[in-house]
């Protein structure tokens, strides 16, 4: 099959829109392996940021890890049952559910957060603890789960 | 029998109603009432009318969403067409590079627009080799607009692609064998077909720009979009009122998108951010 001008025009197209979204993470790790940053890439690579970010940041790291899993588990935990039942009765009431379980989704994380803190700040021991964090993620991750498996069955 | 089952059901979707009441319905309404419970009342809630400031960034936020979802159906639109339609050398590997920063979080995309329009940038490297100076513009609105753009597109080419993939292609050739010319088969077949797929995912993504966090707390330092005001107002200035009604208008304006979006459209959406 031959290819018109008009492939090549959407082709060259795609490919553009591809560098613009690959070339800054490309850049994002050359400038992470880089000696120094500032004077560019003749400086050298090196893999020794690595070692400090690391140094400097795994408690952060494995705590963004932790709240990752522990929302995964409460999300499926909660999700998959409510999707299993909105499957199997579909209706006004579990219509109605749905609606109210998922319209999370439809709130910015922002606004969300400021509701979560405003109700629940005043508890200090939980507002500083990572289970707020986790509360919040979960609240919106679980609207998405049982909303996208309930149109998946 | 029945009626047992319909036991076991209520109970399988009772911890996720608990948990939506509390963690979800509760704080929202605990939100709407704190919005009208500072020294002005419900007075608040006009303010964001009345008030020049945060009218200016509720307007300033609104264009910049069009722009974004304007910006981002054509290059998705037409990207996603493309690579549905065609298979060819390096095709899934093309998808896998555009769908990659699916994954990334608002902060990592503000630090994707500075490697693209920073102070060492990539724009800039160009501008200077062009001998047009150095071009710098990620921490200004354009920054932002290339930010949303970034996010938005990945899941935008998803869309369209699933909906292209559903196209009648006898459609096309019938308007071919009538006389139309290429423009005519995408404004006449392609286009009204795609509009569905369009329009919801047009609404996610103006949704998503208008409540987008990270990005614009990585490259906003003093630009006034509505989610970065609302932050100021409530961590810096403690004017908490005014930000829990801010919040709640920003709000219920995501959710009417999505919501009139999903009646036009009859598909289910969701923001992000």
């Amino acid at each position: 099959m031959g290819r018109t001008r008009y492939f090549y025009l959407q082709l060259g197209f795609t490919l553009l829109v591809c560098a613009f979204l690959i070339l800054p993470v490309l850049m994002s790790i050359v400038a992470g392996l880089t000696e120094n940053f500032f004077v560019g890439m003749k400086s050298g690579f090196t893999l020794r940021w690595i070692g400090v970010v690391w140094e400097l940041y795994a408690q952060t790291i494995l705590r963004s890890m932790y709240i990752a899993l522990a929302t995964l588990a409460v999300t499926l935990v909660l999700g998959v049952p409510t999707a299993y039942v909105l499957a199997k009765r579909p209706g006004l009431l579990t219509r109605m559910i749905e609606e109210f379980l998922v319209l999370p989704v439809a709130i910015p994380g922002l606004a969300i957060a400021l509701a979560l803190i405003l109700t629940y700040g005043s508890f200090r021991d939980f507002r500083t603890s990572w289970v707020f964090i986790l509360v919040g993620h979960a609240r919106r991750a679980s609207a998405r789960v049982s909303g996208d498996a309930s149109s998946a069955s | 029998m029945r009626a047992r089952e319909n036991r076991n059901l209520l109970l399988m979707v009772a911890p996720a109603i608990a948990v939506g009441a509390a963690f979800f319905l509760l704080p929202l309404a605990r939100l709407a009432v704190v919005g009208a419970s500072g020294p002005l009342g419900p007075q608040a809630y006009l303010k964001v009318v009345t008030n020049a400031q945060y009218f200016d960034a509720l307007l300033s936020t609104i264009v910049l969403s069009v722009a974004v979802t304007a910006t981002t159906l054509v290059i998705a639109g037409i990207a996603g067409v493309f690579l549905e339609r065609n298979r060819f050398l390096g095709r899934e590997a093309l998808l896998s590079m555009l769908t990659l920063p699916l994954a990334f979080p608002g902060v990592v995309v503000g630090f994707m627009v500075i490697m693209l329009a920073g102070r060492t940038g990539i724009a800039g490297e160009l501008s200077s080799l062009l001998g047009a100076g150095r071009l710098v513009f990620a921490y200004s609105m354009a920054g932002l607009f290339m930010g949303y753009l970034y996010f938005s597109i990945p899941r935008v080419i998803l869309t369209i692609m699933a909906a292209a993939e559903k196209l009648d292609p006898a459609l096309e050739e019938a308007a071919r064998s009538l006389g139309a010319g290429p423009w005519r088969v995408v404004r006449d077949v392609i286009l009204p077909a795609l509009s569905p797929a369009l329009i919801a995912s047009g609404a996610i993504c103006f949704a998503t720009s208008m409540g987008a966090f990270g990005t614009a707390f990585t490259l906003a330092t003093d630009i006034k979009v509505l989610p970065i005001v609302i932050y100021t107002e409530f961590t810096l200035l403690a004017n908490i009122a005014l930000a829990a009604a801010l919040s709640m208008v920003l709000g219920i304006i995501t959710w009417a998108t999505l919501a009139s979006s999903r009646a036009l459209a009859g598909t289910t959406a969701a923001a992000a951010g």
